[in-house]
């Protein structure tokens, strides 16, 4: 447990060392995501192997190289585990100049950095300074001179928050996450954030006016990375008591910046010279912080220099070619370059292994190709196998023959039979899913029984739950192993979106009532009546405005069915947005509307595909129709034109009809005007189905 | 003995902390907080007898340069330690001064059968003598530095113009000591990456010596008109090599083509029994982050260019003319006659 | 003339009965069977007993480099300090016996010792270029290949007139390392693709360079233009007492068998078995004693022979 806590050598400049002086961390053993599943069902984050070494190891010595005295482990998912590996390593020795104390919470009450950071407040652990950090970030950073900066400028600006580090990295660096990419305006001469913005799918960005007026000078930078490492005064911890809705550092941020005049608190940044600190936060970083290490860009952090009582020293060799004792090697096998073989391990003949980690105790067979994998221990490949880009958990078996495509992840204890051939991009474990609804009809449950990759194997395909930012997900997975060459590519699309952007009008004031109530509805409505306008007026193909639709919906948060029904809207009110004047209720409506509905046929069909789409649709037609009466006029006239191209289907049609609208108001105009059709309708269908018969 | 025990795996463990932490300002640095540790060491362990000591100190060297193989000099006192427990056992069993040649000759096969220096006996005079002793060498290695300065005045004539590599806080003293009563110019290699011939000739200047500094590039170039070439080393290998600062080699190479004596100051504690192997033996050459050859903010360039940054250069015994020492002027086949009076051929494999 | 006949067969019988014997410690057993049925009384006569043996065993055909030094260094051993002062004759020979006996048990240790220090400087993936048939160098690589689990390719030339290199591919290939079988001619265009070059001796001299199989030499020349590392495994019996300074300098009986001596003809129209190779080509000597740099040999030896 915890170890008294050592009075730190006075630093110079302070004349008495108080309880304060102390250097204090927390290191937050848990990432709150599930990037690594299916690995992380059984074993901690903190502890999977990075180089064949715990991930928590890294962020311990790089806390005990910069001097700390007294680190907090916060833990919450497998906290046992944890906690036991660090009792039985060296870490927890009476000897070690850092004492370590860990704290574990269930994950019932702990969701998040916020809450845990607000537990933490809770214990009242912490009086003064510390580092917050979070267990899988990997730098040799010297943390003291960064604190003793911090320090110093609490003597010009007592409101002083937090220094979070950064570091410069610009893009295309193999170590910048896809998904974490943000947007700082920052005042060079004193070091304050002034305002911070996720640019995961932006086209745009926005900064308010008072930001560039109150600063003389203003950097905006798009090349800092999050370290994930901050230096923070006392007063972080309650800040997030008393904010419950702080979840993320990013919320944090911003509600400083938003209370900055209440409060009077302010963040800096530390952007870094010359040293190397990097997030494991998805399997693509895994890579690129694992190729980092392997490169010894973490000095002193490298496999052949730490040691622990019950791991070997690796032995470098030319090219990077890091061994630990007791590896074999077959006849003619090669290790090309960045290689790291673990202890006993046995590496067969005519075996080409390249930029790969393989872990202790593993028996690779013979004519095996292994480039860009991460195996860890107690593997087993056999003959002729082709592992390319994948990452092999502990105990999993590859008989002869077997090809991984790209991107796989095989959790622990998969054991394939000889000759299976895995599509890239799966994950497979070695029990089968559990099914997370007990009350499945028979028809879902015959689909759902989950069946072993291939005969005679066990591995069993684990998908994802769907989260809102599944498809940023999948994104980043397919970035793991591209060439740099893809990157080029979308970085050319961004290009021709810049182009357009700037030939946009300035945005048209719309009428109250049809505008969501929504902050980021209202803008993703007027950003959708920007591009359909754009779009009407150059002709531009349906696909691309739908990829810009697409993009402002995840911009916004916006859900498929506002979605739907903002497109609906948007595209109804574009006449009289393009032509500045209301609309007269007559036919010149209907003439204005045609072409473009007719232009934006595409891009209706795309959204418009089931049942509920098309009655969400429906129901922004209404609402449109009750708010704009000019346009109820021709609502007739606009159902029966979108039933003709078989965009809205007669069932949806019939049934939105059937039930009864929102707004009772609509009884009297729309549904009135629309009867007509609808009985058209419904004999029509009347007269197929008899036809049918 | 648990307590005492803590007590000797905490100051162990501070010292190898520090070791990680590099806190120790150079060679002389280590080695002297290397000899205080054993010092401490030995005055605090309990030992019954000479072997028992001894396998101790071995076990506890070997943890040590594990945590550091690069620096030969922690290894190297530990076999000081090893020599000097069996002189100081010796001495005190046979009553007379134990001459050096314990090595295996034809001869000592015979005899060493017969005094058979099993190290069990228990000799309660021993562990003063050893203090004493540790004592003594902790003297010499502080004055080190001053014993080779001394000498400077037999090699740097009037008027002479020396060439030297990186920083060697040796050189810098011996040339501080030539330049009281001589006039002479010196030219540094800057010695990339890491710069420190920048440092030198700050140093140089300030310390009313006329030096120039020059890239690495241009050594060649300048030989031609240097009389001397002098430099520190970071350790000297069994067969007379040394191993070096990163661009030694090159200096070495061009000083050999305009035959250029080549004289390295390197005080007795460097002098490291082992032989080089080869060049990717382990623990030879240590790896820096590439960070000060090509920044890692190199987006593109970092995934598809393999860079290196190594420490140490090995340059092969022909191409050294004199080594300086404490003790002397050397050459560098005389190597081994030093090393056999500094350490026991039993304790060159820890 | 019976009993020096006698010595011959003794000695040539363990020759070819024993391969993995060395010559010198073949020698020395013969000399110890002398001693143990020596009839005589005198000490004196026991020393002129052993050297009129080791004369006749230098007659025999096989390198005898190795046996005179191997002879002349036994004879020493047990004749060394005052322990000898005793009246009775039996004792003294049970002393000499046990001394034999000792360093006969010292000289079997010996190529193991040399291994363990050269297998380090074999590193994986390593290009090794040797010289004809030598015990000690097939130690070495064995302990590399087996006990270090090193891979590494061996260059051996076939060395005329014996075809010797021959005989070491196939020990080679009974340890399953692999190997190619060169001509002595080839030795040249072969250096470049080397890491480093072993060789075996038949004697070390005082300067500290090594007598051995004919063609040595030259690979050392070619060794030193091409900078690759010139290593010699030598047993510490080896070293012998000459000081040649060059290749006219080696004595007639170390360059010639004693048959072509003994024949008659004219030496200038025949072959040397062996030839010198001067001290600056070496780059280190791995021996029972240690490694040595050339020039610490004459060291070694002078303590070897005080």
């Amino acid at each position: 447990m915890s170890k008294a806590v050592k009075s730190g050598t006075a630093k110079p400049g302070s004349e008495v060392v108080k309880q304060e002086d102390v250097i204090v961390a927390i290191l937050i053993a848990d990432s709150f995501s599930i990037r690594f599943a299916p690995v992380t069902d059984l074993k901690p984050k903190a502890l999977l192997p990075l180089v064949n070494r715990p991930m928590i190891d890294y962020a311990l010595e790089s806390l005990l190289l910069s001097g700390v005295q007294k680190t907090f482990v916060y833990c919450v998912a497998h906290a046992d585990q944890i906690r036991l590996y660090l009792r039985e390593s060296k870490w927890m020795r009476a000897a070690s100049p850092m004492s370590i104390e860990v704290i574990s919470q269930s994950s019932d009450d702990c969701r998040s950095l916020g809450d845990s950071l607000r537990d933490i407040d809770g214990k009242s652990l912490i009086r003064g300074d510390f580092i917050l950090m979070s267990a899988d970030v990997i730098s040799n950073v010297q943390l003291i001179p960064i604190l003793e900066e911090h320090r110093e400028k609490r003597k010009t600006d007592k409101g002083i928050v937090m220094t979070h580090i950064f570091k410069k990295s610009f893009l295309g660096h193999r170590s910048r996450s896809a998904e974490e990419e943000l947007v700082l305006a920052v005042n060079p001469t004193n070091g304050r954030i002034l305002n911070y913005q996720q640019s995961k799918n932006l086209k745009k960005l926005n900064f308010p006016l008072e930001m560039f007026k109150e600063h003389g000078l203003v950097d905006l930078r798009y090349d800092l990375v999050d370290t994930h490492i901050s230096i923070c005064s006392p007063v972080v911890l309650p800040l997030f008591s008393d904010n419950f809705d702080y979840q993320t550092w990013g919320d944090f941020v911003r509600g400083i910046l938003i209370n900055e005049e209440i409060l009077n608190n302010t963040i800096y940044y530390h952007q870094l010279e010359g040293s190397y600190a990097a997030h494991v936060s998805n399997i693509s970083m895994y890579d690129a912080v694992s190729k980092d290490i392997i490169q010894r860009w973490t000095y002193p952090l490298v496999p052949d220099l730490n040691r622990s009582d019950n791991t070997p020293r690796h032995t470098l060799s030319r090219h990077n070619v890091y061994k630990q004792p007791g590896v074999t090697l077959g006849k003619e096998s090669v290790l090309e370059m960045d290689v790291v073989v673990g202890e006993n391990s046995e590496i067969g003949e005519h075996t080409y292994v390249t930029q790969s980690v393989i872990g202790k105790r593993c028996k690779i067979g013979n004519n095996v190709r292994i480039s860009n994998a991460y195996i860890w221990d107690d593997v087993i490949i056999e003959d002729e196998c082709c592992v390319e880009v994948a990452l092999i958990a502990d105990g999993v078996v590859l008989k002869k023959g077997v090809e991984l495509g790209h991107g796989c992840v095989l959790g622990p204890g998969v054991k394939l039979a000889p000759s299976t051939k895995i599509a890239a991009n799966t994950r497979l474990m070695a029990s089968p899913p559990k099914s997370e609804n007990d009350f499945e009809t028979s028809d879902e449950e015959e689909e759902n029984v989950p069946v072993p990759v291939s005969a005679d194997s066990i591995g069993y395909v684990y998908h994802r739950p769907v989260e809102e930012d599944s498809d940023a997900e999948s994104l980043v997975d397919e970035l793991w192993g591209l060439e740099i060459e893809d990157e080029t590519d979308s970085e050319e699309g961004d290009e021709d979106e810049l182009d357009n952007d700037e030939d946009e009008d300035h945005e048209e004031d719309l009428e109250v009532g049809d505008l969501p109530e929504d902050m980021n509805a209202r803008s993703f409505y007027n950003e959708v009546l920007e591009s359909l306008q754009r779009g009407y007026e150059e002709k531009i193909k349906g696909d691309n405005l739908v990829l810009e639709i697409n993009s402002s919906k995840y911009a916004y948060n916006v859900t498929m069915k506002e979605v739907n029904m903002l497109v609906i809207k948007a595209m109804l009110s574009l006449p009289s947005v393009m032509t500045k004047k209301g609309g007269s209720g007559t036919n010149d409506d209907w003439a204005a509307l045609r072409p473009i509905l007719q232009h934006f046929l595409p891009v209706l069909r795309n959204y418009l595909k089931n049942n509920q789409s098309m009655l969400d649709s429906l129901e922004a037609l209404e609402e449109f129709g009750v708010n704009n009466p000019q346009f109820a006029k021709i609502t007739c006239k606009v159902l029966h034109y979108l039933y003709g191209e078989d965009v809205l289907h007669e069932d949806a049609i019939l049934e939105w009809h059937a039930n009864p609208p929102n707004d009772p108001s609509a009884m009297k105009t729309i549904r009135k005007i629309v009867e007509p059709f609808i009985t058209w309708l419904e004999e029509a269908e009347e007269e197929s189905s008899d036809e049918s018969d | 003995m648990p307590s005492l025990e803590s007590e000797i795996d905490g100051i162990i463990e501070t010292f190898t902390n520090n070791l990680k932490q590099r806190k120790f300002k150079g060679s002389r640095d280590l080695a002297l907080n290397s000899v205080q540790l054993w010092k401490k060491i030995i005055g605090q362990m309990k030992w019954q007898n000479a072997r028992e000591l001894m396998d101790a100190i071995k076990q506890i060297g070997k943890d040590l340069a594990e945590t550091s193989p690069s620096e030969t000099v922690i290894g190297n006192m530990t076999r000081r330690m090893l020599k000097i427990v069996r002189d100081e056992y010796a001495m005190l069993q046979k009553g007379k001064q134990e001459d050096s040649d314990l090595q295996e000759s034809l001869q000592k096969i015979l005899t060493a059968d017969e005094v058979d220096f099993d190290y069990i006996e228990n000799i309660p005079l021993l562990k003063p003598a050893i203090m004493e002793h540790i004592g003594e060498f902790l003297t010499e290695l502080e004055s080190s530095e001053i014993d080779i300065s001394v000498q400077a005045l037999e090699h740097i004539h009037a008027n002479e113009i020396i060439m030297t590599i990186g920083y060697s806080k040796t050189v810098f003293a011996f040339l501080k000591t030539a330049a009281k009563d001589r006039a002479f110019q010196v030219i540094v290699a800057e010695c990339a990456p890491f710069y420190h011939g920048h440092k030198l000739a700050a140093d140089l200047a300030e310390a009313r010596i006329s030096a120039t500094l020059i890239p690495d590039s241009a050594i060649f170039a300048m030989m031609a008109r240097v009389n001397k070439v002098i430099i520190g080393t970071h350790s000297v290998m069994a067969n007379g090599g040394l191993k070096a600062v990163c661009g030694t080699h090159t200096l070495a190479l061009a000083a050999k083509h305009y035959s250029v004596p080549f004289v390295v100051c390197a005080p007795m504690f460097k002098l490291c029994p082992e032989y080089v192997c080869s060049l990717d033996q382990d623990g030879f050459n240590q790896f820096a982050s590439p960070e000060e050859v090509l920044s890692n903010d190199e987006g593109m360039l970092v995934s598809r260019v393999n860079v290196y940054n190594p420490i140490f250069d090995y340059v092969p015994p022909e191409l050294v003319t004199l080594f300086i020492s404490n003790t002397g002027g050397n050459a560098p086949s005389y190597i081994y006659r030093l090393l056999s009076e500094l350490y026991h051929p039993l304790d060159v494999l820890l | 003339m019976e009993n020096t006949r006698n010595v011959l067969d003794f000695f040539q019988n363990i020759v070819e009965k024993e391969p993995e014997v060395s010559a010198a410690v073949a020698a020395i057993r013969t000399l110890m069977h002398i001693l143990e049925t020596f009839g005589d009384r005198t000490l004196r006569g026991l020393s002129e007993e052993l050297r009129k043996a080791t004369e006749e065993m230098k007659t025999a055909d096989c390198s005898i480099t190795s046996v005179q030094s191997g002879c002349e260094l036994f004879q020493r051993f047990i004749t060394l300090t005052g322990a000898l002062d005793q009246s009775n004759i039996k004792e003294c020979k049970d002393i000499m016996k046990e001394r034999g006996e000792i360093f006969l048990r010292k000289l079997q240790e010996t190529r193991p010792k040399i291994a363990k220090l050269g297998a380090p400087f074999i590193l994986d993936g390593q290009k090794i270029l040797t010289h004809s048939k030598s015990r000690v160098v097939l130690q070495t690589l064995r302990e590399a290949a087996l006990t270090s689990k090193k891979r590494f390719h061996v260059f051996i030339t076939e060395s005329y007139p014996d075809r010797s290199g021959a005989l070491m591919r196939d020990e080679l290939l009974k340890l399953n390392i692999s190997s190619t079988l060169i001509l002595d001619s080839a030795m040249g265009y072969v250096m470049e693709s080397v890491d480093l070059v072993l060789v075996g001796a038949e004697g070390v001299v005082e300067s500290g360079g090594i007598i051995n199989k004919v063609g040595t030499y030259t690979m050392a020349l070619c060794a030193k233009e091409m900078h690759k590392p010139f290593y010699v495994l030598a047993e510490s019996f080896k070293f012998v007492r000459l000081y040649p300074l060059n290749q006219r300098d080696l004595p007639q009986e170390l360059k010639f068998s004693s048959s072509t001596i003994k024949s008659g003809s004219n030496l200038l129209d025949q072959h040397p078995q062996v030839d010198y190779t001067p001290p600056g080509y070496i780059t280190l000597l791995f021996t029972d004693l240690g490694i040595l740099t050339p020039s610490a040999v004459s060291d070694e030896l002078i303590k070897l022979y005080l």
